[in-house]
C-alpha cells in the first residue's frame, strides 16, 4: 500500500507554504549550482563551432530556456485540468503560479534566440525559423493564459475559465506547431540552412544537457516562489496567514 | 430540442438585422481601409488580397463573438436553457451553428463582392468560397471557446481578443495559402484537406469546452 498522505496533505495550503518554505531555497541553489557550473563548462571548456565560432556558446542559455518552456505550458494546463475536474485548489494555484514563469521563459528564449540569430543570420528576427514563430505563438498563449485569469475579479472563475483554454491549448498546440512548420517551409529559402542539437558534438552536448537539468531547477524555484505567493493571497483570511503576517511564522 | 434552439435564435438573428449585418459591413469597411492604405495600385492589392480577405474574415468573426453568449447570460435565458432539459453541450452546439449562420454564412455569401474589390480574378470564386465556409466554420468553433469562458466578464472583448487569436493561427496559415494558390493557379497547398481537418477537429473539441464555459459562467453569476 503506498502511502498517500502527502497527496492528501497538498490540499492544506497551510502545510504547503510550511513545506515550500523550507525547500524553495535549496531547490534553488541545487538549479543555480548546476547551472553555474554548466555555464563554465560550456563557455570555458568546450571548443568554438567551427562555423559560428563562440556565438554559438548562447546554446546553453537559450535551449534550456526554450525547452522549460515549452514544457511549462503542459504542466500549467495539466494542473488546470485537476484543478478543474476534481476542484483541487492547490492545482489552480499551481496553474497560476507556472503561467507567470513560462511566459518569461518564452520571452527569453524568444530573446536570447533574437541575440543568437543577429550573428547567425543577419537578422534578429526571420520569419523563415518556424522554431521562432512558433516560440512566438507560444508566449502570445500564455499572455491569453494569464490575461484571461487577471481579468474576472473571483479567483475561482478566473480558473475555471483560464483552465478551460489551457486544456484546448493542449490539443492546438501541436496543430499549432505543425502549421507553422509547414507554412516556414512552404516560404523558405535555400540560403538558410542551420543546423543544430541532432548534429551536435558531444563535448558540447553534456554541458547543455546539464543546462537544461538546471534549468528545470531554476524553474521549479521559481514556480515555488510564485505558488507562496498564490497560497498566501488566495488564503489571506485564513487564521495561519494572519500569524504569519504578524510573527513572520506559522 | 437542439432544433429548437436553433430556430429561437435565428428568429432573434433575423429581429436584430445588426446581428448579421454588423461583421459583413465591417469586413467591407475594412477591405475599404486597406485599398485606401496600400494605395488605387491593383498588382499590390491583388498580390496581398488572399491575405487581406483571410485576417479580415477573422478578424469580423472574432469581434462578433463576444454577442454569442453575453445576451442571453445577462438575460437569464442561457440559465433557463439549462434549468428546462437542454444540455451545456446540445446549446454550446446550437449557438456556434447558428453563430456561423449568422456570421460566417453572409461573409461567403459576399466573396463575389470581395473579389471585387481586391481585383481578384474571378475564377478564384470556388476556392475562396469553399475555403471560408471551412475556416469560418473552424473560426467560429474555436473563437466561441474565447466567448463562452468570458461571457460573466462586463468587457470581455479585449481578453477574447488575446485568448482566442493564437488559435487562429492555422487557419489563416492554410486559408491564405489555399486561396493565394488558387490566385496563381498553382497546386501546392493541401488546402481544403487540411481545412476541413481543422473544422472536424474543432467541431469535435470545441463544444465541450465551451459546455465547461457555460456551465462555469452560470454557476458563477
Amino acid at each position: 500500500m503506498a502511502n498517500w498522505q502527502w497527496f492528501h496533505r497538498l490540499g492544506s495550503p497551510r502545510w504547503l507554504y510550511q513545506t515550500l518554505d523550507r525547500w524553495t531555497i535549496w531547490v534553488f541553489l541545487l538549479g543555480a549550482t548546476a547551472l553555474a557550473t554548466a555555464f563554465v563548462w560550456g563557455l570555458l571548456f568546450t571548443p568554438p563551432d567551427y562555423k559560428q565560432g563562440n556565438s554559438f556558446r548562447i546554446i546553453y542559455v537559450h535551449v534550456p530556456m526554450a525547452v522549460v518552456a515549452l514544457a511549462a505550458y503542459y504542466m500549467m494546463a495539466i494542473s488546470g485540468a485537476i484543478g478543474l475536474i476534481w476542484r483541487m485548489k492547490v492545482a489552480d494555484m499551481a496553474m497560476r503560479s507556472i503561467a507567470p514563469v513560462g511566459a518569461t521563459f518564452t520571452f527569453l528564449a524568444l530573446f536570447t534566440g533574437a541575440v543568437w540569430g543577429k550573428p547567425t543570420w543577419g537578422a534578429y528576427w526571420v520569419w523563415q525559423d518556424a522554431r521562432l514563430t512558433s516560440m512566438l505563438i507560444l508566449f502570445f498563449l500564455y499572455v491569453g493564459v494569464i490575461a484571461l485569469y487577471d481579468a474576472f475579479s473571483v479567483r475561482g472563475s478566473g480558473n475555471r475559465a483560464a483552465s478551460i483554454v489551457a486544456l484546448v491549448g493542449t490539443v492546438n498546440v501541436p496543430i499549432i506547431y505543425k502549421s507553422v512548420d509547414w507554412w516556414a517551409s512552404l516560404h523558405q529559402p535555400a540560403s538558410i540552412k542551420f543546423t543544430e542539437a541532432s548534429t551536435i558534438a558531444a563535448e558540447m552536448l553534456w554541458p547543455l544537457l546539464l543546462a537544461i537539468v538546471a534549468t528545470y531547477f531554476m524553474f521549479a524555484a521559481f514556480v515555488m516562489l510564485q505558488l507562496r505567493m498564490q497560497l498566501v493571497d488566495s488564503e489571506q483570511k485564513s487564521n495561519w496567514v494572519a500569524d504569519l503576517t504578524k510573527n513572520g511564522s506559522t | 430540442m437542439i432544433s429548437v434552439l436553433l430556430r429561437r435564435d435565428i428568429k432573434i438573428a433575423f429581429r436584430h438585422q445588426g446581428a448579421w449585418l454588423n461583421p459583413l459591413i465591417f469586413a467591407i469597411m475594412v477591405i475599404t481601409l486597406f485599398a485606401f492604405g496600400i494605395g488605387p495600385d491593383s498588382t499590390i492589392l491583388r498580390q496581398y488580397g488572399g491575405a487581406i480577405l483571410w485576417v479580415v474574415a477573422l478578424l469580423s468573426i472574432m469581434l462578433s463573438l463576444e454577442s454569442l453568449f453575453v445576451r442571453d447570460y445577462e438575460d437569464g435565458s442561457l440559465e433557463l436553457m439549462l434549468l428546462s432539459g437542454c444540455s451545456a453541450y446540445q446549446i454550446a452546439v446550437a449557438k456556434i451553428v447558428t453563430h456561423w449562420a449568422i456570421v460566417g454564412l453572409p461573409l461567403v455569401c459576399a466573396t463575389p463582392l470581395f473579389v471585387l474589390m481586391l481585383g481578384l480574378p474571378y475564377t478564384v470564386l470556388p476556392q475562396l468560397a469553399l475555403g471560408l465556409v471551412l475556416g469560418s466554420g473552424t473560426l467560429c468553433f474555436l473563437g466561441a471557446v474565447g466567448a463562452a469562458v468570458t461571457m460573466s466578464l462586463r468587457s470581455g472583448g479585449a481578453v477574447v481578443a488575446l485568448v482566442v487569436l493564437p488559435f487562429y493561427v492555422p487557419v489563416i496559415i492554410f486559408g491564405a495559402a489555399y486561396l493565394q494558390d488558387a490566385i496563381w493557379v498553382v497546386d501546392g497547398s493541401m488546402g481544403p484537406v487540411l481545412l476541413f481537418g481543422m473544422l472536424l477537429l474543432s467541431a469535435s473539441i470545441a463544444p465541450l469546452a465551451v459546455a465547461w464555459g457555460i456551465e462555469a459562467g452560470v454557476e458563477n453569476g
